[in-house]
């Protein structure tokens, strides 16, 4: 949830220090950069997550701008510190095998919407983890961190045209795991899909549909 | 396989999905696929220990302007006030034990009294009376230096008076005229009376201070004349002691015959003096047992 109209005040007081003022950033801020980091395969996103705070915070003094450069600025750090964790291990993004930092825990909540939902992060995961690392930032950056093409060609160091090439072609590699093999696509209504019974094109898993 | 149409839609729908707009049909898969990021990506990761003790305590900015105080002024060398440093000390000399302490008075009175005799302000010191003293007994037999040498060249101090005024200065007693008396060669420059020192430049400054290379005679004053001038003066009477008592054993040396060499007399003189007469001694008679010296005949 954006901070709003006392995103200026809460700058302030974080560049001055004050802790309240980091908590409410960390707040807002951690769970998409936090969840971009898990869903790029990275082995302990929280701690990395935490890494990537530390050098907000301690170079917040010197950024000036408003809530959406505030958040360009974090996820660039954050994509940096992802890029120099993969160059240290060397291997290819993986899941994590964590099953508790996959999904936060809700007490008291339905069992089978629990499964169902772990299920559909599962299937989430797998399939992020089938789209090559720049097509997945891209698509990641966009839906995690609300940002523009221009955006996220700055946090990549990539140009704009670039950045929409990798979003076609991650869209489509998605459209081709979503759908079956032979379904029809252009010109079809979702009043005509949802006649079949088939839950829309999404996996049931992902959806949590029955 | 995909058309351009099929790629227009994806797009169109992806915007859609983020914008949080009903997507067309055909792209619910999509839409379901943003909403499960979405949905995994709600809650705030755990902070580490570092991040944590950041998020409690916030972070210490250093100001950037000096204080008031402390603004235009250099920078201490020592961060410790000295009013701190001396409760310190009094802090620490009250924790001392009793031996420490004992130690600690020692050395100060001892510092105390270095100090007070360098600056010459302990009772009854007289620093240039031993200067001269000391310097009686070298200097009897040895040629006074070259008055020239001690005083500049300038003619309005002819005579022999102190021409810088050092010998008035003595009366204040704090010996630093001892030293330039002793160069004279008499010893005898700490007993300068106090006189009058013409202040008048070009006037001769009569100066009956037996220090002076040469007396109103022309001759220089004997020991025995100093003595008798300063009976206080030990120094003048020891020496005037050794001058006599050299002087006897000159005159005793002279009354012996003369060796054959007189050029090399004095030089005779002094090795007959320092070699003494071998008596032909005789050896220890022995044992028998090879502890002789084996002059026994044997």
């Amino acid at each position: 949830m954006p901070i709003g109209s006392s995103f200026h005040d809460v700058l302030a007081a974080a560049q001055a220090g004050a802790a309240w003022a980091f908590e409410v950033l960390y707040r807002d801020l951690s769970p998409g950069v936090t969840g971009y980091l898990r869903l790029h395969g990275a082995l302990d996103p929280d701690d990395l997550a935490s890494e990537t705070f530390l050098a907000v915070f301690r170079g917040l003094a010197g950024f000036t701008g408003e809530e959406d450069a505030l958040r360009s600025w974090v996820f660039t750090i954050a994509h940096r510190r992802l890029v120099d964790d993969w160059r240290r291990r060397s291997r290819r993004p993986q899941l994590a095998d964590d099953a508790d930092d996959l999904l936060p825990e809700t007490p008291g909540g339905n069992v089978e919407d629990d499964v169902l939902t772990r299920l559909g992060t599962e299937t989430v995961h797998r399939m992020c983890a089938g789209l090559p690392a720049d097509q997945r930032s891209v698509l990641l950056l966009r839906v995690l961190a609300d940002l523009t093409v221009e955006q996220v060609a700055e946090v990549m160091g990539r140009s704009v045209g670039s950045v929409k090439a990798l979003q076609r072609r991650g869209l489509r590699r998605l459209r081709a795991e979503l759908e079956p093999a032979g379904t029809p696509r252009t010109g079809e209504t979702a009043e005509s899909a949802g006649t079949t019974g088939a839950p829309l094109s999404a996996p049931a898993a992902m959806t949590g549909a029955r | 396989m995909t058309t351009p149409a099929d790629v227009r839609t994806d797009e169109e729908a992806f915007a859609a999905c983020l914008a949080g707009r009903p997507v067309p049909a055909g792209a619910q898969g999509l839409a379901a696929f943003t909403d499960a990021v979405r949905a995994g990506a709600t809650e705030p990761g755990r902070p580490n220990a570092a991040l944590a003790e950041l998020l409690a305590t916030g972070l210490l900015v250093p100001t950037q302007e000096p204080s008031p105080g402390t603004a235009g002024r250099p920078a201490r060398t020592s961060r410790k006030r000295p009013h701190v440093l001396i409760s310190t000390l009094v802090a620490k000399f009250a924790a001392a034990g009793a031996l420490a302490k004992t130690a600690a008075a020692g050395g100060v009175v001892a510092v105390a009294l270095t100090g007070a005799a360098t600056a010459g302000t302990l009772p009854g010191q007289d620093g240039t009376t031993a200067v001269v003293q000391s310097g009686d007994v070298t200097d009897g037999t040895e040629a006074p230096q070259d008055p020239a040498d001690l005083t500049p060249s300038d003619d309005t101090d002819a005579g022999g008076a102190d021409p810088d005024g050092t010998v008035a200065d003595d009366s204040a007693g704090d010996g630093s005229s001892g030293v330039v008396a002793d160069e004279d060669g008499d010893g005898a420059g700490d007993a300068v009376p106090d006189q009058p020192v013409a202040e008048t430049p070009g006037a001769p400054v009569a100066d009956p201070a037996p220090e002076s290379p040469e007396t109103s005679e022309g001759q220089r004053p004997t020991d025995a004349e100093k003595a008798a001038r300063h009976p206080d003066n030990h120094g003048a009477t020891v020496s005037a002691e050794v001058h006599q008592r050299n002087a006897d054993r000159k005159a005793a040396r002279e009354a012996q015959p003369e060796p054959a060499t007189p050029e090399d007399g004095q030089a005779v003189e002094v090795l007959e003096a320092e070699q003494a007469p071998v008596v032909e001694q005789p050896a220890p008679a022995g044992d028998g047992k090879g502890k002789g010296n084996g002059k026994n005949g044997k």
